[in-house]
């Protein structure tokens, strides 16, 4: 498209050859001026290419000092084309060199000169501060941006557990509505996946123990291993970290997003508390599903350690139904069915924070909500492992 | 008469049963201000969008800088007018996870072959050329102010170096001083860069400030012509728009 490009102009002109011209421009270096004829279309659809062009032209190494751009010839031409010409004309008059415009369209030059107040336009680069101010900037603002955000979460918890009690001891100013959508979404319409994955678990447990424990003859006690890890951790842990998944996401987008619309702020204003309509919801319907939830999980994978007991290991029904009932079922049970509320109040808390603290923009909304699924998985697992201690040292 | 860079033919648009235009021709001439003015629900925003090529229309067909978009599925090349037009959104439309400058750089790097650079110089050339202060250059849009994000997303539509500029009301929620500023900067922009302005706006003194020719939308069709010509129009609606308090107020003002 731009001829010009083919040959290396500056060799050209330094082997003595007076002119060269291209598609888009004709130079020439006489005796005591230099011209510039400007043809074809100079505007932001080749403004990319005649950058590169007009660098290779070499105009500040020629042996006169002065230059005029002739725009007489141009076609089509916009301010970023003007620019280009504008921009060149400035580095050469830096350079000591006097530049004129002639046969012009000069609308577009004095308009540049009116929109530049100054002669040069703002650094574009950011100022870039030394190695070691940038990392105590960063180091100090993010002790004081932790320090701040552990304080908010703290208010947070404790606000968020006052209204709790208070609408609970208040019942009508409970929302039994949005609790009962709550509850569907992320109570029942969890039911199927729960269920599959204690299934699924309890078989793969299975498998993994009556390898080993065949080892010893002791195949029998697959069915206590399973039975126990089901009832005790894996119901509760793994379904709690299923809802952390499904509805703490939920709740960070969902309240993110009405955030961002400013919902939040038009209740706050009509005197309606967020805090009632938004979060209590959410966290009554988490402590009403989870324990159910978890109770379910338990369901199906005591179901999935018969499957495997019987269809398996080939143990009769009723000396796997005997065993299983020689464990004390119901303590174990109630071990891991007591995490159940512990976990609904750390999903729930940290998914409505996550939403609440948004900041006003649409990737904020997509970081709040992953940090909200992890950060609720982490402490799930931390409640979990304080249990466990717990319950080691009173001897549950 | 100037050139038509824009016309639009019989244009139907059907939403269910509900009939949104019935037959709406409009030009739109080059280097004009067009105002486009209609009650709330007379589908101003779906002329707009079907102009833009955003709404596929029910029947009738739109030529823009040479280009036909007719109802008819996959006809017409838009990608030829998406690099000729600039849009300006009402609520700005910025991009919230790029700085006003990269904001500004976006169209310019997406579309052609300018280095980086370069095309910083000339994103903060626009942001100039709008007003904007350059304190604000490297902020987000979350941290701007009405008025601001209305200037870095006129400069984000003038990035292309446009030959028509959409306005989606341009000066709703400004207030009235940065209305006026706002409409003497399309004015001098129009003058400067020979552009062509389509705006769609409720605000009465901006309307008779600085349009040419004003399009009311009534009765799902379109009556244009000169604004002083618009403003004497028998139909009752036209009436009351620019014959009511504000109207009178506006034009007595003018």
């Amino acid at each position: 498209m731009i001829h010009g490009d083919e040959m290396d102009p500056q060799s050209s002109l330094e082997h003595g050859e007076s002119s060269i011209e291209s598609d888009h421009y004709y130079f020439a270096v006489g005796s005591k001026s230099a011209q510039l004829a400007l043809r074809g279309d100079w505007t932001i659809r080749n403004v990319g290419e005649l950058e590169v062009i007009v660098d290779k032209l070499g105009i500040d190494r020629i042996p006169v000092r002065v230059i005029d751009f002739q725009c007489g010839g141009l076609q089509a031409f916009d301010l970023s084309g003007a620019w280009l010409l504008y921009r060149t004309s400035q580095r050469l008059e830096a350079l000591g060199f006097t530049t004129s415009f002639s046969g012009f369209r000069a609308e577009h030059m004095k308009f540049i000169d009116d929109v530049l107040d100054t002669d040069e336009l703002p650094s574009i680069e950011e100022p870039v501060l030394p190695l070691l101010v940038r990392l105590s900037q960063v180091y100090t603002c993010n002790v004081e941006k932790l320090l701040q955000e552990l304080r908010d979460r703290y208010l947070w918890f404790v606000s968020m557990n006052i209204c709790l009690l208070t609408t609970l001891l208040n019942p009508r100013r409970f929302r039994w509505i949005a609790t009962a959508r709550h509850i569907s979404d992320a109570g029942i319409s969890a039911i199927g996946i729960v269920a599959l994955m204690a299934f699924m678990v309890a078989i793969v447990l299975g498998f993994q123990a009556q390898t080993q424990l065949a080892q010893f003859g002791a195949q029998i006690f697959t069915i206590d291993l399973v039975s126990i890890s089901i009832l005790r951790e894996m119901g509760g842990l793994l379904t709690a970290i299923l809802v952390a998944g499904r509805s703490g996401s939920a709740f960070a987008a969902e309240i993110g997003v009405m955030q961002l619309n400013e919902e939040v702020s038009a209740m706050e204003t009509m005197g309606i508390s967020p805090f009632e309509t938004l979060i209590v919801p959410r966290l009554a319907a988490l402590l009403i599903c989870l324990p159910l939830l978890i109770f379910i999980a338990d369901a199906a994978g005591l179901i999935g350690m018969l499957a495997m007991a019987t269809l398996v290991l080939d143990i009769p029904l009723d000396l796997v139904l005997q065993r299983f009932l020689a464990l004390d079922p119901t303590q174990h049970f109630m071990v891991g069915m007591i995490k159940a509320p512990f976990f609904a109040i750390v999903i729930g808390m940290i998914g409505t924070y996550r939403g609440f603290y948004v900041d006003r923009s649409a990737d904020a909304v997509g970081r709040n909500t992953t940090s909200a699924v992890v950060e609720s998985i982490f402490m799930v697992i931390v409640v979990d492992a304080l249990f466990s201690i717990l319950f080691l040292e009173i001897g549950l | 008469m100037s050139r038509a860079l824009i016309e639009v033919t019989n244009l139907v648009n059907r939403f269910g049963k509900q009939l949104v235009h019935d037959g709406v021709n409009l030009t739109v001439f080059e280097n004009e201000i067009l105002g486009i003015v209609g009650g709330s629900g007379s589908g101003k925003s779906v002329l707009l969008r079907t102009i833009l090529g955003l709404h596929k229309a029910s029947e009738g067909e739109i030529n823009i800088l040479g280009e036909n978009i007719s109802c008819k599925e996959n006809s017409g090349d838009l990608s030829y007018c998406q690099h000729r037009w600039g849009v300006l959104f009402q609520g700005g439309a910025l991009f919230s996870g790029l700085t006003v400058l990269e904001n500004v750089m976006a169209p310019i790097i997406e579309n052609t072959t300018i280095s980086k650079s370069f095309s910083a110089e000339l994103a903060c050339l626009k942001l100039k050329m709008v007003g904007l202060h350059e304190t604000a250059f490297h902020n987000y849009p979350s941290e701007l102010s009405g008025g601001m994000i209305k200037r870095a997303a006129l400069a984000r539509a003038l990035a292309n170096e446009p030959r028509i500029l959409f306005l989606d009301e341009p000066t709703a929620g400004l207030d009235p001083i940065g209305a006026a500023e706002f409409d003497q900067l399309i004015l001098y922009l129009r003058t400067h860069l020979k552009l062509t302005v389509v705006m769609i706006s409720h605000d009465l003194d901006s309307l008779l400030t600085i349009c040419d020719r004003l399009a009311v939308l009534v009765d799902r069709r379109v009556i244009a012509d000169n604004t002083d010509v618009i403003v004497h129009h028998p139909h009752p609606w036209i009436q009351e728009y620019f014959g009511g308090v504000r109207g009178r107020a506006a034009m007595g003002a003018n």
